[in-house]
């Protein structure tokens, strides 16, 4: 530990202060967005084109193990698991996407409200926004799914957005509170502006960017849970190819065809360190669209 | 203080009623007979109106609701629709397993954050620094079911040293059984503690007593150590307070994935089969967790910083 602590180095973490190097951002940057794309590309082309058919069986080869033929190998039915991983990917990242973008648009508008209005329609919602950051989401998703009955799209859809509002409720509340004293607010105001003008049109534009700027990270936060709930059983049903249903399927058989679970595990990884890569760097580097918001230097 | 704790009283009664909402509404929510649906297609018409008697399923909501209520409030948490046995008694034998391993998982990934937190905020801007940050990503974006599964592989197969199923009580029997629960859990939160304490050091390194106390001569292990990591420390009590809500969760699929007899188990199957009784009491346990964590963080956050004023 003492040589980690010489002189120079507390000195210099004094005066470079910078949370990294902005040739790293711009690495990950292009790393993160050239990762996202091919698996973007592969999942979209192979669901568009309906290239393969990822639940049919071919019981001539099963358990065969991963080659250039089948890059995943093959599964318990002799299914290609590559295939069946890239297929899975349009459910797992359309829906996570899609809940992502309804629980921005959910926690923005009750943020805004909140911190515009102030006073008791504040407390509530914050009460509330509280309450459901605290509660464990799995516990949510759990309860919702009870509600839908296990294998409905739409349950792990409002498990999602549940889990997610609150977060951007918090965030948009805190930024909005800075935002409505500014000087170009009151100037609105006093030019007999509305309320609701005000709000989307001056409010909500500098308020949306710090919320875009996390929801990189809740959407993987929503690819692991909508993995996790078909993991258990209680999300996407087999034979539908799903991420977490894949991995659940393979585990019986993790010690003779150890691919099946460990690869598109990896493949999850790599999406997942793709967006971040990709929102980190958009967070951090100025002059991009997200830049202002990261504020994180 | 007594006015802090007097309003946190009310405001946390608020909130443990919204949650009791939340536990009750979801049966309601159950598209049409949640009796039948529990008991399945096959069940007679009688044992199907037994069993809403039973939960006073057949009376007006209000009532139900208070019914609910009043029930918990004195620990009745009614029983399950599956096994018949009281619910309470069920969660209490399955309790100890899940809060060992949430208490495991926290101390781990505070040991974790302490250390590569103060050495990446100490070497800001190099190849470890990044690479801490780097790695933390790939670790947050891992599935814990997952990466349990390839401990799983690795322990098995591999090295021996840990059990891969199964929970066994005492020191030994819980360091052999529950340690790879808790390193799974451990890689998804250390990433977010690791972040704060390195940005707090960061910021507490730069701050005006760490310079007066560089300048009175101080080495800077002694500041790094007396001063900085003392004060950096508080912003990392605060988001493991508010991390209990991803402990619990990473808890409930870990434990599944190693088949340890703790809450984990128990709830997949209750969802599985709508057990509602079961779900309820999580959603109350649960909520009631979470609210206890917060209202601990705020008065150990007070009392490491007397700057705060409850």
């Amino acid at each position: 530990m003492s040589a980690v602590l010489e002189a120079r180095d507390l000195e210099a973490a004094v005066v470079d202060r910078t949370s990294a190097p902005r040739s790293r951002a711009r690495v990950e940057g292009i790393i993160g967005i050239t990762l996202l794309a091919a698996i973007l590309l592969g999942v979209t082309m192979v669901r568009i084109f309906q290239i393969g058919d990822p639940n049919a069986p071919n019981l001539g080869e099963v358990f065969a193990s991963p080659s250039l033929e089948h890059p995943f190998g093959t599964d318990s039915l002799g299914r290609d698991v590559f295939l069946r991983t890239l297929y899975a990917g349009w459910i797992d990242i359309g829906v996570s996407l899609l809940a992502t973008a309804t629980a921005v648009v959910i926690g923005l508008t009750i943020g805004v409200v909140a911190a515009y209005k102030r006073g008791a329609v504040d407390s509530v919602l914050m009460r509330i926004t509280d309450a459901m950051i605290a509660f464990p989401f799995l516990i949510l998703g759990f309860a919702i799914v009870t509600i839908t009955g296990p294998g409905a799209l739409i349950g792990l859809y409002f498990a999602l957005v549940a889990k997610g509002w609150p977060a951007y409720a918090r965030i948009s509340r805190g930024e909005t509170l800075v935002v409505r004293e500014q000087d170009y607010v009151h100037a609105a105001r006093t030019l007999g502006l509305g309320p609701v003008r005000i709000l989307v049109r001056h409010v909500v534009p500098n308020v949306v960017r710090p919320c875009l700027v996390f929801s990189f990270a809740d959407l993987i936060v929503n690819i692991l849970l909508i993995t996790t709930l078909s993991y258990l059983g209680l999300g996407i049903q087999p034979p539908t190819a799903e991420w977490g249903a894949i991995i659940a399927e393979g585990q019986t058989y993790i010690f003779t065809a150890w691919w099946i679970s460990t690869l598109p595990g990896i493949f999850v990884v790599l999406f997942g360190v793709s967006v971040s890569f990709l929102g980190e760097a958009l967070g951090r580097v100025e002059g991009s669209w997200l830049g202002a918001a990261g504020g994180r230097g | 203080m007594a006015t802090f704790l007097a309003r946190r009283a009310v405001q946390s009664l608020l909130v443990l009623l919204i949650i009791s909402l939340v536990a009750f509404v979801l049966v309601q929510a159950i598209p049409g007979n949640p009796a039948r649906l529990a008991l399945g297609p096959r069940a007679s018409e009688q044992s199907v109106q037994i069993l809403e008697q039973e939960y006073h399923l057949d009376e007006p909501v209000l009532s139900q609701y208070w019914h609910f209520i009043s029930h918990s409030a004195s620990l009745d948490f009614g029983s399950s629709i599956r096994s018949r046995q009281p619910v309470g008694p069920m969660l209490l034998d399955r309790v100890t397993p899940t809060m060992l391993i949430i208490a495991y998982a926290a101390f781990l990934s505070t040991l974790l954050a302490v250390g590569l937190g103060v050495l990446s905020a100490v070497r800001a801007g190099r190849p470890v620094d990044s690479a801490v940050q780097v790695g933390g990503m790939f670790a947050i974006a891992m599935p814990p079911f997952w990466l349990a599964l390839m401990l799983v592989l690795a322990f098995a197969v591999g090295v021996p040293l840990f059990a891969t199923t199964g929970y066994e009580s005492g020191v030994g029997g819980i360091l052999r059984t529950l340690t790879l629960p808790a390193l799974t859990i451990t890689c998804g939160l250390a990433p977010l503690l690791i972040r704060s304490v390195r940005s707090s050091v960061l910021e507490n390194l730069g701050a005006d007593y760490a310079t007066a106390a560089r300048s009175r001569g101080l080495g800077p292990r002694r500041i790094l150590f007396r001063h900085v990591l003392r004060n950096s420390l508080l912003s990392t009590v605060t988001i493991l307070g508010s991390s209990i809500a991803f402990l619990v969760s990473t808890t409930i699929v870990v434990e599944y994935v190693f088949a340890i007899p703790g809450i984990g188990a128990l709830s997949v199957n209750a969802v599985a089969s709508r057990d509602f009784p079961i779900v309820q009491s999580l959603v109350l346990l649960f909520g009631t967790l979470a609210l206890l964590a917060n209202l601990v963080t705020d008065l150990v956050y007070a009392w490491l910083d007397p700057r705060v004023r409850l």
